[in-house]
């Protein structure tokens, strides 16, 4: 394939989604995947007719071992060479107190967010190493950076996430892969949604009188990584709502 | 009207790059740094090659009272201010602690740590006083870790990152960015200064391996500065891809 290929994981929705648009405008052909089969379907076919880059979906939980191999071993040959690795899926789940949090919401978010993201890394890695060449970037976040109230665990999650990175990156630079994240403070997208099971009312709250980041601020921001030269690697982006000074401070207008 | 952007550390390296490109996006400049004919020489340069007007500031960032009066002294159409970068800084003793000499650590910290609170005391009754103020400090990856022999240039780069947080967090209500860019190696004459003018000794300190070039990091502080007004970008790291971190680099020439 001539254009350059990028898998995305979490396309369906929020940064991912974002993310595929500004990729294919870059004219990366796209590895999109997510659970929701029939977003990534529409996505796929979006993405091909309005853009001149190819795009493939693969449907799978990354929390799934099998899922997630069988999966990436039916992706056809021509599509094996991928060059960027976005590992963007991932949720948080509730907002607890830490004596009162959720067991099963605590293993979906580990799960997801560090097993799920080794698991996919894995699985492309050894093709990067051997073809000398690639660029995972993280997603991170600022709960990757510090800890807030009743959310130990995601954050817990995060940090993991930022001490992958920072390992990934001294294992694989001699090898000639680049390694990055990106760790945003609030951005508008499916999160809050998902994170209270669906309280519509809860997850607006959270962004209300402040203007948030968009999923469009972390898509320009990934692309930035992407394209810069070969000599320099972006370990990190930190990137705050300017009403957001870091996890615990807010500025609210309400 | 031009944004106007302060700069300090830029008669040399990243300061320079960045006036440069800056200027070529459409700011006007204020340079600020001691070398008075390097200054001047990179203003006809900027003012040659594009549209932006160049005023250069001589002083001494660990003289406090010369800060204060140079910015005392700015001239009405200057006073505007809306970017501040901090960038004027050195690394001067990478000895060990029993070995360092006491005067070069205080140099640092009166440069690195002193000279950059000094002078954003002094703007920040401007930057206050504009639309989308933004100030970018110069950081490291020695803000991060530490090294063999980095304890005092690591702990300067420290403190510059707590300033840089805690500025952050008291401007929250007014509406000013603050970010800071943490660079690994680059090739500028912080290996020349250094080494105390050492000039074969800085030649070869970038001989066995790739570093950041100036443009650069410049690239990482416009990158910041265009963002969007509700975009803060707190912090960025970037490293030559020979460098995963301050301890753990690789000898390799990247074409
Ligand atoms: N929004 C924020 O404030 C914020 C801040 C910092 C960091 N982040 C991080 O940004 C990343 C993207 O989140 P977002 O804000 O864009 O939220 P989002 O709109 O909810 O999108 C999350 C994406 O992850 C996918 N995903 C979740 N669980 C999955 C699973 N088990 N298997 C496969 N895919 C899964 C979802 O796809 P399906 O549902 O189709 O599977 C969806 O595409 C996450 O890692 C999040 O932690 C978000
Ligand atoms: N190069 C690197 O590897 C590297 C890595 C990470 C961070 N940094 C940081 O990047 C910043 C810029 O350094 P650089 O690499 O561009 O070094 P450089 O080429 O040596 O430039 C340093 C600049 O700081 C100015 N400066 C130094 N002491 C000053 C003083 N007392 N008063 C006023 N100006 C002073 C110098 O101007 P005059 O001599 O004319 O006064 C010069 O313009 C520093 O904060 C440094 O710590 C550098």
């Amino acid at each position: 394939m001539e254009n350059k290929i990028a898998l995305i994981t979490g396309a369906t929705s929020g940064i991912g989604k974002a993310t595929a648009y500004k990729l294919a405008k870059e004219g990366y052909n796209l590895i999109i995947t997510g659970r929701r089969v029939k977003i990534l379907m529409e996505l796929e076919v979006f993405i091909q007719k309005n853009y001149k880059v190819r795009c493939i979906s693969l449907n799978f939980d990354i929390r799934e071992p099998n899922e997630l191999e069988n999966s990436m071993h039916k992706l056809p040959k021509e599509w094996h060479e991928i060059e960027l690795l976005i590992n963007n899926a991932g949720l948080a789940l509730g907002m607890e107190s830490i004596h009162e949090g959720d067991l099963q919401q605590w293993n979906q978010m580990i799960d997801t967010n560090i097993k799920g993201l080794l698991h996919i890394s894995k699985m492309i890695l050894p093709g990067m190493v051997e073809r000398k060449s690639g660029h995972i970037i993280n997603i991170s976040s600022i709960a990757g950076k510090e800890a807030y109230g009743n959310g130990a665990v995601y954050c817990g999650t995060k940090h993991a996430v930022e001490a992958i990175t920072k390992g990934m990156r001294i294992d694989l630079l001699p090898h000639g892969i680049k390694v990055s994240s990106v760790s945003p403070g609030m951005v508008d997208t499916g999160f809050s949604t998902v994170r209270f099971s669906g309280n519509k009312e809860k997850a607006e709250a959270v962004y209300k009188g402040l203007t948030p980041l968009y999923a469009e601020d972390i898509a320009d921001t990934i692309a930035w990584i992407a394209s810069r030269p070969k000599h320099v690697n972006i370990n990190d982006v930190l990137i705050m709502p300017t009403a957001q000074a870091n996890a615990s401070n807010t500025y609210k207008k309400i | 009207m031009n944004k106007i952007a302060f700069i300090t550390g830029a008669s040399a390296g990243i300061g320079e790059a960045t006036a440069k490109l800056l200027a070529e996006n459409g700011y006007n400049l204020i340079l600020a740094a001691r070398r008075k004919e390097k200054l001047e020489q990179l203003k006809s340069e900027i003012e040659k090659n594009t549209d932006a007007k160049v005023y250069c500031l001589n002083f001494d960032i660990q003289k406090r009272k010369d800060i204060e009066k140079a910015i005392k002294n700015l001239p009405e159409k200057w006073q505007q201010i809306n970017i501040l970068i901090n960038n004027a800084g050195l690394g001067l003793s990478f000895d060990p602690v029993f070995a360092a000499e006491i005067e070069d650590w205080e140099t640092m910290m009166d440069t690195n740590v002193k000279g950059l609170m000094s002078i954003t005391h002094s703007l920040l009754p401007h930057l206050m006083n504009t639309q989308d103020a933004h100030i970018v400090n110069i950081g490291s990856t020695a803000s991060k870790q530490v090294k063999k022999g980095s304890s005092v240039y690591s702990a300067t780069k420290f403190a510059v990152e707590a300033f840089t947080k805690g500025l952050r967090i008291d401007l929250l209500k007014y509406d000013i960015r603050v970010t800071q860019i943490n660079p690994g190696i680059v090739e500028t004459e912080f290996a020349l200064v250094k080494s105390k003018g050492n000039k074969t000794e800085a030649d070869s300190a970038y001989k066995d391996y790739t570093p950041l070039k100036p443009i650069d990091v410049a690239e990482a502080i416009l990158f910041a500065i265009e963002r969007p007004k509700h975009v803060n970008i707190n912090d960025i790291l970037l490293t030559s891809v020979v460098e995963a971190d301050m301890n753990n680099m690789i000898n390799k020439i990247v074409e």
